[in-house]
């Protein structure tokens, strides 16, 4: 370990220099890279450096707003299912209805053909 | 990428203008050059891994971490602003990786601060470089001191991330207080105020060695 960085005043590297703390922090030092990590992160960098800034820019930015688009796409998939409920709903409703209608329709069609038929049948008999 | 090899220009600096050797660095690496990204890393890697390594308390995630910061490096080279020191720009890069990776973590599970001692010195942390010394000392002494090392490093590893950075930078890399305030995006005052807190916390968790030493 170097006496003390050449930006701090002499009082900042004497102050240190004389706290026990710091001597023994200088007893554990900063670990070292292996022989091969500059080849190997020269590599990375080819491999992954392609990318323009601005590009990676964007994708952070995408990436931190994952949780709002998380939500966001989490509350517009719940009001389009209430929506399609909604409107299927509504249709069953309508079809009920047509049906209901058909159905009156259909007996009161029943009626008259059976008045009809028995005046047919007085009607035969003279 | 190009790869040019020169050897003239600001890349070969005079020594003490450190600064002005990076800052032409990056320019070449702006360009292309290939042989001033290479300089640039094995001129940082040592500072850029030591410091991520004694953050993490592992060296595999160290050494990933640690080219990550180099990717970045390399990938802003070309919008890179000459304003302020490159040392204090790329621990920033440092300072932002290490804070994600520690939030990352806390989110997931919890990994061990120390590898197992065979993992470790295959991947170049502490205590691969921790070798027995066997001509000098005494299988006894050399347990201890592998005993007192690891637990130096769990000491700096039990502080708050913002006083474990401050402490590396100005007990490892050597930083002015100046330098670890713009890093930490902090006052000078609030820095100081950090590193004594750091000191006094570390003072009361390595008390028994500090005695064996006084």
């Amino acid at each position: 370990m170097k006496a003390g960085p050449p930006n701090n005043s002499p009082q900042d590297v004497r102050l240190d220099e004389n706290d026990p703390v710091w001597r023994l922090l200088a007893r554990a030092p900063r670990p070292e890279p292996d022989a091969w990590f500059a080849a190997r992160t020269l590599a990375r960098c080819r491999h992954e450096g392609l990318g323009t800034e601005s590009g990676v820019g964007a994708f952070i930015g995408l990436a931190r707003m994952w949780r709002w688009a998380l939500g966001g796409g989490l509350a517009l998939s719940m009001a389009l299912v209430l929506v399609v409920t909604q409107i299927n709903s509504e249709k069953a409703e309508n079809q009920k209805n047509v049906q209901e209608a058909f159905e009156i329709m259909a007996s009161i069609d029943t009626d008259s053909d059976s008045s009809s038929s028995s005046s047919s049948w007085q009607d035969s008999s003279f | 990428m190009k790869d040019r090899f020169r050897d003239d220009d600001g890349a070969r600096a005079p020594v003490g203008d450190s600064d002005a050797h990076d800052k032409a660095l990056m320019v070449r690496i702006a360009e292309g050059d290939e042989v001033a990204l290479r300089d640039l890393i094995e001129k940082h890697q040592g500072a850029v891994y030591g410091t991520i390594a004694k953050m993490l308390g592992d060296p595999v995630e160290a050494q990933d971490l640690a080219q990550q910061v180099f990717v970045r490096v390399y990938r802003a080279a070309g919008s890179y602003q000459a304003s302020a020191q490159f040392k204090t720009w790329i621990f920033t890069i440092v300072r932002n990786l290490v804070f994600n990776e520690h939030r990352r973590r806390s989110r997931a599970t919890l990994v061990p601060l120390h590898p197992p001692e065979n993992e470790a010195a295959h991947s170049g942390g502490s205590a691969g470089l921790d070798l027995p010394d066997t001509a000098t000392k005494s299988p006894g002494e050399n347990m201890l001191h592998r005993e007192m090392l690891r637990k130096i490093d769990e000491a700096i590893l039990a502080l708050p991330e913002q006083q474990r950075l401050a402490i590396v930078l100005r007990r490892y890399d050597e930083f002015s207080y100046e330098e670890i305030a713009e890093i930490l995006k902090a006052s000078v005052p609030a820095t100081k105020s950090l590193l004594f807190r750091a000191r006094e916390t570390l003072r009361v968790a390595l008390q028994d060695y500090l005695e064996e030493e006084g």
